[in-house]
């Protein structure tokens, strides 16, 4: 009867077989007698009006417009879209089909790749990811030493174009590995490692000089023709990062990879971000003192060392908060992962129950992530002014057993049906033609 | 083919499952469980029919072909049409939290919670034939059980201590112990290192990440848990 009753109540939702892309908000939406998780400014007991896609007012009472679409939300929640920090959404469909991939490129070095030309708005797997409350995602390319750079997307839209938040959003580099590894399959000489690690390190420093020279002749007024034929698609594309206007992510887990990229950083007056991160919990000192932020995406690890304690990665995020280290909590960026972005809201609830304040295990995948990458000012919390990028769920939804029931991005209204959905209710269908379902 | 032993079949696809389940049927013998079945949810009744059970998970989707429609609605339309399941994980990292798996049915599908913690407890006992001895608590059966802090679907709650055969092998407090005792060990040794290159000892050459991940504790007898009976 009770899930008659909540069948009923959403019903006026949108839960479609083809999941189209929403329309414009076409008139102002008010979810009323709820609870709305602001994150930035505590729990309301009341309202949230939205209009034009932009978040209006959130009080106990607001009396709606005659235009206004209410929403009796009976007690149910509403939160801000969760946000996934680093990921590979919209890049790879299939990670074992190389040909639905497209998250890799030739070669080391690729500053100018951008991630949200290859974002494929149509892919399976981004209704499954909303309909656990994740909106917006960074996406980042994955390959070589300089992958490329990364697009903040929204999980709703006809084209790359539409879906676009922001890019770029930064310049994503795998840090060498700095350990030298002995045993098992592990074949190759600590001489040839210790080659390989400085030649890297070499190149990165080469990059940002070469990317320092080029931008400075580009700003020359008294430029030669043939300069301008010299034009490096790769260079260009550093510009920003080079002259620290723009941040560049860092992946590594390792606790002297993140020393030597912060080294590497001061060095070079850089804007860095760690992802990744596992061993931040050893560097917090240095991460503070210098301002570096860190994604982590290690939640679901186990330990790296023997004398490591066997919750050690689901108390890292508690230790990097008690520490003073800005820090968000991301599920894994590998591409080849990215359908289990949706169990990024309990990687939040797990680093709570090993220590993180509630509170803060939520503002760690919205306003916290929101804040690192860049894109504060319009989504991470409910605010007036801010984009109505938001949920409507039946409890806490870091909690595993909580459903979303509807989701709004920039107030479109979203189709809630993936093809997991699609596929539960076709077979539900079978049994009930068996009579082995009744209801 | 006898009856003698549980056999277990790994598979994914619909067509492998009915492929399995009729042959075993021409030979006249049953298959115990079908492990990961991925798309046991569309022939959920074959599974039932057959007398199988069903060892799956919720997530990892996506990662190849054979596993495109695995969705997480597939224990709880399994449990529903009479298949016993239960959930499972080869993952190492993941085993380890199975509880949080079992709340994925009541979110997927809408189970209620108890069945949901079935999958995870009695369930499996009964799929390996164990359930004699372990899987539910009653009288008679192995005193083997967890304490929670809070409801052991909740994502908020930790395991505080785990017993097995009436004897306590994990606790909180132990473990705080432990780690105390090993971060004193730790830096002991440490201490000595520095000492001995000091005093003119030869110098050690670090020997970078081995792959052993284990090692036996028999070295460091002298230092036992102060709380535990011998």
């Amino acid at each position: 009867m009770k899930k008659l009753l909540l069948g009923l109540f959403f019903s006026s939702f949108i839960f479609a077989n083809e999941q189209i892309p929403a329309p414009p908000q076409k008139q102002p939406i008010l979810l009323k007698n709820g609870f709305i998780h602001t994150v930035s400014n505590g729990t309301i007991k009341g309202a949230i009006l939205f209009e034009n896609g932009k978040i209006i007012r959130i009080a106990e009472n607001i009396s709606p417009s005659i235009d206004t679409k209410v929403v009796d939300l009976q007690g149910k929640h509403v939160y801000p879209g969760l946000i996934a920090a680093v990921s590979g959404i919209g890049l790879v469909e299939i990670n074992a089909v190389p040909v639905t991939n497209d998250h890799s490129e030739r070669g080391d070095f690729n500053p100018n790749v951008r991630a949200n030309v290859a974002y494929n708005p149509d892919s399976e797997i981004i209704p499954t990811i909303r309909s656990n409350g994740i909106l917006i995602a960074n996406v980042a390319p994955g390959s070589g030493l300089v992958s490329g750079q990364s697009s903040i997307m929204m999980m709703d839209g006809w084209t790359w174009e539409n879906a676009t938040l922001l890019h770029p959003s930064g310049l994503h580099i795998n840090w060498p590995n700095m350990e030298i590894r002995t045993g098992g399959r592990f074949r190759m000489s600590a001489k040839r490692q210790i080659e390989q690690r400085q030649k890297a390190l070499k190149s990165l420093d080469k990059m940002i000089e070469q990317g320092r020279a080029y931008s400075k002749l580009r700003q020359t007024k008294t430029r030669k023709a043939e300069e301008y034929h010299n034009e490096d698609l790769r260079l260009e594309s550093l510009i920003e990062y080079v002259n620290g206007k723009l941040p560049i992510y860092i992946h590594a887990n390792e606790v002297r990879q993140i020393e030597a990229a912060v080294s590497w950083s001061k060095r070079h007056e850089l804007i860095i971000i760690i992802v990744g991160g596992k061993d931040a919990w050893r560097t917090t000192t240095l991460l503070k003192a210098n301002n570096i932020p860190v994604i982590y995406e290690s939640v679901t690890s186990l330990p790296s060392r023997r004398f490591e304690d066997y919750d050690q990665a689901y108390k890292s995020p508690a230790l990097l908060y008690q520490a003073g280290v800005q820090f968000c909590i991301a599920s894994s960026g590998s591409a080849g992962a990215s359908y289990n972005v949706r169990n990024l809201p309990n990687h939040a609830a797990m680093a709570a129950a090993y220590g993180l304040p509630k509170d803060i295990a939520l503002r760690s995948v919205t306003l916290s992530a929101a804040e690192i990458i860049g894109i504060d000012k319009q989504v991470g919390s409910l605010e007036p002014g801010k984009d109505a990028t938001l949920f409507i769920s039946s409890g806490d939804p870091l909690d595993i057993r909580t459903n979303i029931l509807q989701a709004y991005i920039q107030g479109r209204t979203i189709d809630m049906n993936d093809k997991h959905k699609t596929l539960y209710h076709k077979y539900q269908q079978k049994y009930r033609q068996l009579g082995i379902l009744k209801e | 083919m006898e009856g003698t032993r549980l056999l277990h079949s790994h598979s994914y696809r619909q067509d492998e499952i009915l492929m399995l389940t009729r042959i075993a049927e021409d030979f006249g013998f049953t298959i115990a469980t079908f492990q990961h079945v991925l798309e046991g949810y569309k022939v959920a009744e074959r599974l039932a029919e057959h007398g199988a059970g069903a060892s799956t998970f919720s997530d990892w989707w996506a990662y190849k072909y054979e596993v495109v429609d695995a969705i997480g609605y597939n224990g709880t339309l399994m449990a529903n049409a009479g298949v016993n399941v239960s959930f499972n994980s080869d993952s190492d990292e993941l085993a380890r939290r199975m509880n949080l798996e079992a709340a994925k049915a009541v979110k997927y599908g809408g189970l209620e919670e108890a069945e949901a913690l079935k999958f995870v407890t009695i369930n499996p006992a009964k799929q390996l034939k164990i359930d004699k001895y372990v899987g539910s608590l009653e009288e008679g059966k192995d005193a083997d059980f967890v304490i929670w802090s809070g409801h052991p679907l909740s994502s908020y709650s930790i395991c505080e201590q785990t017993w097995l055969d009436g004897k306590q092998y994990f606790s909180i407090e132990q473990d705080k112990f432990l780690r105390e005792r090993d971060s004193k060990i730790r830096n002991d040794i440490i201490q000595k290192i520095l000492l001995s290159t000091e005093n003119g000892g030869e110098k050690m050459k670090a020997n970078g990440r081995s792959g052993n991940r284990f090692e036996s504790c028999d070295a460091f007898e002298s230092y036992t848990y102060k709380g535990e009976k011998e």
